[in-house]
Order: C-alpha cells, then sequence, then structure tokens
C-alpha cells in the first residue's frame, strides 16, 4: 500500500513537472534571442513589443508579426526559425509560405526558395500572384536556366518588370522585333519605374544592335529621375512623345499626395510606442545613417536635432521630404521605397528623436554638426 | 486497492505520453543555422593588422584605396576629399590632395599635360546613392588650383587617363554610372588641359574602366563592367584615329550578379592582359547576406580578344581586388576584400588571398576576418621594406556596425 502511495507520488510529481515545461512557454516566437546588441537597441525594442504580443495571443497573425519584424531587421535566419515553426503549426498559410520563401530567397538559399514560391502560387489566397511568378523567373535567370525563367516570364502578361525581362532577353537574343513586342505591352500602362527601365532597355539595344528600341523623346536627355519629385518627374514623362501617360498617372499622383500622413496624423503617433519602434526600425535598416549620422547629429547631410531646418519645421514637410527628396540636394525621395505608412512611422521616429533632443538656447546640440538653414523651434508634445 | 492501481496505471499512460513532448521542449534551441562555410577559409597565419589613421567619429565611407609607389591615394566620401598616405618614421603622415569634392569615387594620378608635375583627376560621383541626377563631374586639380573638366553628369564611378589616339599626350575615360542611365566616354585632349568629349558605350553600371593593351596590338584598348542589372564587361578595341569598336566579352544572365569591379592584369603569366572580374555587390537586395554565386572571375585573355571565363574564387560579399606577388614566387596572387560577408558568422573573411600555385590553380586562403565591410584594396609596400603589403578601406552602409575600421593594412613580418 505504501509502496503505491509512493510510486502515485512520483508520478503525480512527474506529471505536474511536465505541465510546468509544457505550458511555460506560451507559443513561441523564436526561444533564443536575437543577438541585437551589434547594431541597435531598437531592434530589439521592435522585437520585444512583437514577441510579447504573440505570446499574450497565441495568434498565427501575432507569431508572423514577429516573423516580419525580423525580416524587415534583416535578421533572416531568426525570422526563418520562426517561420518554420509557423508552417508546422499552420500549415499552408500563403502568407506564412511567401514569408519563408523571402527569408530563404534573401539568405540565398534560391532552390528552397523556389520550391516554397511555387507552394505558394498553388496557395490559396495568392494564386497567380504575378510577384511570385516573377521571382521564381529571376530564380531560374540566376541558375542560369534562360528557357524556364522564359516560361514563367511568359506567363505573367501584364506584369511590367517580367514583359521588360522578357525583353532584354529578346534583345540578346538578336530579336528586336520580339523585344519591342514586349515593350508594346507595357506602354498601355507606363509606370514610372518601367519607364526609367525603358531607358536602360535603350540603352542595351544601342550596345547591342546600334540603335534605341523605342522612341522616349526627350526623357534620357531630360534625365530620366527615379527619384525625383513626382511633379517634376511627371513633367518630365509628358514631355517625352513616346510615353505619353494614358490616364491613371494623375490618379497614381493625387494617391501619392493623399496617401502622405498630415500633421495631426504625425504627431498623435508620437502616443504610439509601436509606431515609433517601426520607425526605429527603417532608420536602422536604411539609408538614412549614412548621411545624417547613426544618431541623427548629421554627416554629409544635416543635424536633423537641432533647431534648424533647411524646410519648414513642420511634421507634414518632413514625411513630405522623406518622400521626395529636396531638389538640388543630395537628400533622395524614397516615395518609390517606402509606403506612406513607413514614411509616416520614420516621420514620428524622427520627431521623437528631436523631442528627446536637449539643446542649448541657441537651438544647437552639443556636438554634431553645425546648425544649416533657418531656426525655427518645433515645440512637440512630452513623452 | 484495485482502483489505486488502475489510477497509477492511468496515470503513467498519460505521464509516458506527455513526456516526449515536454523533454523536446526541455532541448535547448537548435542554433538557427551553422554558420556558412564557403565564408571561412584555411588561414594564411603571420599577416601583421594596423591602420593608416583612426577612423574617427561616424561611419567610414571609403570609396577607394591605391598604392603609388610608395604612397596610398584614399577616396573618403565621409571627408568629401581624397587623401594621401606616406610612411616614414614608423607612422602614415596624411596630407590632402583635394577637398571639397562631393563624394569622390576614384582617383587618377597622371602627369595630363607632361609638364613634370602630377595632375590629380577626380571621379565625383556627387551623390552615393542611386539616382540619375546630373550630380557627377570629372574634376581636376592642378597645381593645387580645382578645375571642373565636365559637370552635370551622372554618378560617375570612374576616371583613368591614357594616351587612346597615340598623339603623345594622356586623355581620360570616364565610367558615368548613373542609376538606370549612363555610359561610358572618352575626352580628347586636343590641346594642355582642352578635351573633346567622344561618347563611346551607353548603359547604367558602368564601375570600372581599367585600360590596357588587350589585343596586343600596341594601343590602349578599354574594358569596362556593367554592373546595373545587365552584368556585362565589354572590351572597347581601339581601331586607331578615335575608333573603338565595342565587343561583349562576358555575360551573366543572373540579374543580381552584383558586378563589382574589374582589374586588368597578366594573371597567368603569358604575357598578354587578363581581368579579374568580382562579384558581391548586395546593395539592391535590401538584405546584407551574402549570396552563393558572390566571387571572382578570371577572364582569361585567348587572344584575338576572346576571353576564358574562369571562376577562381566563391567569396562572400567580394568587392575589391587587387593583384600582386605576395609569396614572392614569382607570379601574380590575388587579394579580394569582402563588403558584406555572413552578418551572423564573426570569424567569416573579410581579406583573402587567392594564392597562385603550379598549373595556374589559385588556392584561397583567409588574411582576415576584421575589419568589416572592405569595398576597395590594394597592393604595394607601402612601409618600404620591400615587401607588399596590403591596404583596405570600408564603406558602413548597413548593418552589422561592429568591427569599424576605416583604412587597415596588413604587412608581413
Amino acid at each position: 500500500m505504501r509502496l503505491r502511495l509512493v510510486v502515485l507520488a512520483l508520478v503525480v510529481a512527474v506529471l505536474v513537472a511536465e505541465a510546468v515545461v509544457l505550458t511555460r512557454d506560451a507559443p513561441e516566437a523564436v526561444r533564443s534571442e536575437p543577438d541585437f546588441s551589434a547594431e541597435s537597441a531598437d531592434f530589439a525594442a521592435a522585437f520585444a513589443q512583437a514577441r510579447t504580443r504573440a505570446e499574450a495571443s497565441g495568434t498565427i497573425d501575432d507569431r508572423l508579426a514577429v516573423a516580419e519584424v525580423l525580416l524587415a531587421a534583416g535578421r533572416l535566419r531568426e525570422a526563418l526559425a520562426v517561420l518554420d515553426r509557423l508552417v508546422s503549426d499552420a500549415g499552408d498559410d500563403p502568407r506564412i509560405l511567401l514569408a519563408r520563401a523571402l527569408a530563404l530567397d534573401g539568405l540565398g538559399r534560391i532552390d528552397e526558395a523556389a520550391q516554397v514560391y511555387r507552394q505558394v502560387q498553388g496557395g490559396a489566397g495568392l494564386l497567380f500572384d504575378p510577384l511570385v511568378r516573377h521571382r521564381l523567373g529571376e530564380i531560374a535567370l540566376i541558375g542560369g536556366d534562360v528557357v524556364s525563367a522564359e516560361v514563367f516570364f511568359r506567363a505573367n502578361r501584364g506584369h511590367g518588370p517580367s514583359h521588360l525581362r522578357l525583353a532584354r532577353l529578346r534583345l540578346h537574343q538578336g530579336d528586336r522585333a520580339g523585344a519591342l513586342d514586349e515593350v508594346e505591352a507595357i506602354r498601355v500602362d507606363p509606370d514610372l519605374g518601367q519607364a526609367a527601365e525603358l531607358v536602360a532597355l535603350n540603352d542595351l539595344a544601342r550596345r547591342l544592335g546600334g540603335k534605341a528600341l523605342v522612341d522616349l523623346g526627350d526623357l534620357p536627355r531630360a534625365g530620366l529621375l527615379s527619384y525625383q519629385p513626382i511633379d517634376i518627374l511627371r513633367a518630365r514623362f509628358e514631355e517625352g512623345s513616346g510615353l505619353r501617360a494614358q490616364g491613371g498617372l494623375d490618379e497614381r499622383i493625387a494617391t501619392h499626395k493623399a496617401d502622405l500622413p498630415g500633421d495631426a496624423d504625425l504627431l498623435s503617433g508620437l502616443a504610439d510606442p509601436a509606431a515609433i519602434a517601426r520607425g526605429a526600425v527603417l532608420w536602422e535598416t536604411g539609408s538614412c545613417r549614412a548621411c545624417h549620422g547613426g544618431e541623427g547629429f548629421g554627416g554629409l547631410g544635416p543635424n536633423l536635432r537641432d533647431a534648424f531646418w533647411l524646410g519648414e519645421a513642420r511634421p507634414a514637410a518632413i514625411a513630405r521630404i522623406i518622400a521626395e527628396g529636396r531638389p538640388g540636394s543630395a537628400m533622395a525621395g524614397h516615395a518609390s521605397l517606402l509606403r506612406p505608412d513607413q514614411i509616416r512611422d520614420l516621420t514620428v521616429y524622427l520627431l521623437d528623436l528631436h523631442r528627446h533632443t536637449p539643446r542649448d538656447a541657441d537651438g544647437r546640440t552639443a556636438g554634431g554638426q553645425p546648425p544649416a538653414g533657418t531656426r525655427q523651434d518645433l515645440i512637440l508634445p512630452s513623452p | 486497492m484495485r482502483r489505486l492501481d488502475l489510477l497509477i496505471a492511468i496515470l503513467l499512460l498519460v505521464a509516458v505520453a506527455l513526456v516526449v513532448p515536454a523533454w523536446r521542449r526541455l532541448q535547448p534551441e537548435a542554433p538557427p543555422e551553422p554558420a556558412m562555410a564557403v565564408g571561412r577559409f584555411p588561414v594564411w597565419a603571420g599577416w601583421i593588422p594596423g591602420r593608416l589613421a583612426p577612423t574617427g567619429e561616424g561611419l567610414p565611407l571609403i570609396a577607394q584605396v591605391q598604392v603609388v609607389a610608395n604612397e596610398v591615394v584614399v577616396c573618403d566620401l565621409r571627408r568629401r576629399s581624397v587623401l594621401s598616405y606616406r610612411w616614414q618614421d614608423g607612422v602614415f603622415h596624411e596630407s590632402i590632395l583635394a577637398a571639397d569634392l562631393h563624394a569622390p569615387a576614384h582617383a587618377c594620378l597622371a602627369d595630363l599635360d607632361g609638364d613634370g608635375r602630377r595632375d590629380l583627376v577626380v571621379a565625383d560621383l556627387g551623390d552615393l546613392f542611386p539616382n540619375d541626377e546630373p550630380v557627377g563631374q570629372v574634376v581636376l586639380i592642378r597645381d593645387g588650383e580645382r578645375q571642373v573638366l565636365v559637370d552635370h553628369l551622372r554618378r560617375v564611378a570612374d576616371v583613368q587617363a591614357g594616351d587612346l589616339d597615340g598623339d603623345g599626350d594622356l586623355d581620360l575615360v570616364v565610367a558615368e554610372f548613373g542609376h538606370w542611365h549612363g555610359g561610358v566616354f572618352w575626352l580628347e585632349q586636343i590641346a594642355p588641359f582642352v578635351f573633346v568629349r567622344h561618347d563611346l558605350l551607353p548603359g547604367a553600371g558602368a564601375i570600372d574602366v581599367p585600360l590596357a593593351d588587350y589585343d596586343g596590338d600596341g594601343d590602349l584598348d578599354i574594358a569596362v563592367v556593367l554592373a546595373q542589372d545587365e552584368e556585362e564587361v565589354w572590351i572597347l578595341e581601339n581601331r586607331g584615329g578615335g575608333v573603338f569598336a565595342p565587343r561583349l566579352i562576358a555575360r551573366d544572365p543572373n540579374p543580381d550578379l552584383g558586378s563589382s569591379g574589374l582589374v586588368a592584369a597578366d594573371l597567368d603569366g603569358d604575357g598578354d592582359i587578363d581581368l579579374l572580374w568580382t562579384a558581391g555587390d548586395n546593395l539592391e537586395r535590401s538584405v546584407r547576406y551574402p549570396q552563393p554565386w558572390h566571387g571572382c572571375f578570371l577572364l582569361e585573355n585567348q587572344g584575338g580578344l576572346r576571353f576564358e571565363r574562369d571562376r577562381i574564387a566563391t567569396f562572400p560579399g567580394c568587392y575589391g581586388a587587387a593583384v600582386g606577388d605576395l609569396d614572392g614566387d614569382g607570379d601574380a596572387d590575388v587579394v579580394l576584400t569582402s563588403m558584406g560577408a555572413d552578418p551572423d558568422d564573426v570569424e567569416a573573411a573579410s581579406v583573402v588571398a587567392l594564392v597562385q600555385e603550379a598549373g595556374r590553380s589559385f588556392v584561397t586562403r583567409q588574411i582576415a576576418a576584421t575589419p568589416i565591410h572592405l569595398i576597395t584594396c590594394a597592393i604595394g609596400d607601402v612601409d618600404g621594406d620591400g615587401r607588399p603589403d596590403l591596404v583596405a578601406g570600408s564603406l558602413h552602409l548597413h548593418p552589422p556596425f561592429r568591427d569599424i575600421e576605416a583604412l587597415p593594412w596588413w604587412r608581413l613580418p
């Protein structure tokens, strides 16, 4: 009897221990803490916030958000670890598969990436996704398999980058007429980026065959500027006789302008730590630091933390400069690289940085680049 | 009592059923992935590291280092200057050759007017970041005076001097990298410092234009690598009288190849000029992981402007390349630097030597794993001890921001 009771007690103890082990981890993000120390604490903050949400809710969406933070931070191996677990838990959710394919692709594991892209292509929700199909074509090119690449690109009718890729292949095959067919297919919906690529395509045609493929009017001479403020680009775009916008461009410009955040929206972002953290990730992973210094005190570009401004000291004006650049300066527009919500997050982060910066009575920071522009005190709400 | 036995048995079954997942849960997390073996190589021990100068505040943005005799010439984007370093009394002494530039990418030292004094011609990108703005310049520094030779160019990545028309003075070849649009042209010097522009090859991404007599006919030809999407190497054959015939000598269908440079040298010692084609640019992929196709190709001159392509190194982030006899055995070896080795592997090589052995084979040896983000390198006897030294420069545009050194150098004891 006593022996049985002892056995019973032992079994119960084992069960309790197992229960503790099994319940102490909520649905995991990654077990091992990614080491962000070499870069910045901001990465860790964004990651910790996403992971806390994932642990609290355990939902696939929140766990996927953890992977997306890691992807955005370029921590592809950690992202892949999270995504592998998600795949085993959530099966063939196309969003997870796509994120996993992107991680594998970025890691250079292109054969595996191609396999997962194919799964995405066949999965619900992203059926026949043109971006996926285009990437499959590019991966085939990476492997030197031009025949398979052509199959993917040809199957992607209406997708500008695929037509352009085919046009390039045709030129290298000596088939100018075929190249022109591909170009004609996209000229009904000229895209700014594609128009820039047409300039490059013309150059390729001239290198290989001695003359341009399409008439771009004055575009090349005027300088088709892929990072120009969109109004200037539009004007130059419409000057080109061969690429006149056939409706749609005006709408896109209007959408672009409407999507840029206003002062109120940006100031409300200062109360949103998640927006600030997302902006911090963009600051770290983008090209800002190279010009404005690691902490924003300036370098090649101006000091962003003092009270001197080259433009207008208003939140919306900052967002607009990020989006459209400053003509005549080295500051390029990033509207083609960042979504409007990312421009908002980055602006909010800069505002947060600005409000945490001590400045002396003259509006200067201790250290950093000397003031440039005019003194304009931007008084922001305290944290 | 039987009920107690039954309870124990049931609990035991439950415990067994749970022990497996619990055991798995207790196991430590597997490491994300083993380090990329492809980024590590057997070490060539003995190289002594040093620095030309303190790195200073901020992130280094060195675009180019070159060794001219015993002098190291540096294009520094952060300081917007071309700098010179000379070894004297056991330390390097810095002097400024040109300042107040926008974004100097390449410096060309040559006596353009034949007056016995060295002139400096600078390829000024105007802006480090991709765009098609007319911000590039070719700048001449002559006796300390500055003159903009050509303005309103798209971003200029390289300028080289040579007598292209055989009239006894030096002309210039300019690589206009641009972004979507660019090209290569030459500037014919028709009188001292008076130039006429002649366009040669349209296309964005011209990053290096090394001059040499590639076809062995006694005049200078122009080699070009186009590194923007179309990954191509061209020779512009000098037919005399200012006529150049373009010939595509190598191309890779991989749009992500990431061509990063082109170096001319007689690698195989057969008397003709070969080319080293490096690939390792990762910036347009927006992630910083090296790709398996990164490395260095030898384009071996077969005569008649035919070049045979051979991959001589797989090296993540391969960017800088230089040629010299490192081991003193009389043949040419190669040094490669990486602008982005595996960010998760602190022991991944950032500098390697390709040591040439019998049969024109190259063996890769790791010289250093730090500092990182080395975009440019050069070989030369900078400390005057009669042995070749290595110099490199770093460009820090993306994480990881660790192991930062602007201008490292290595010497053998």
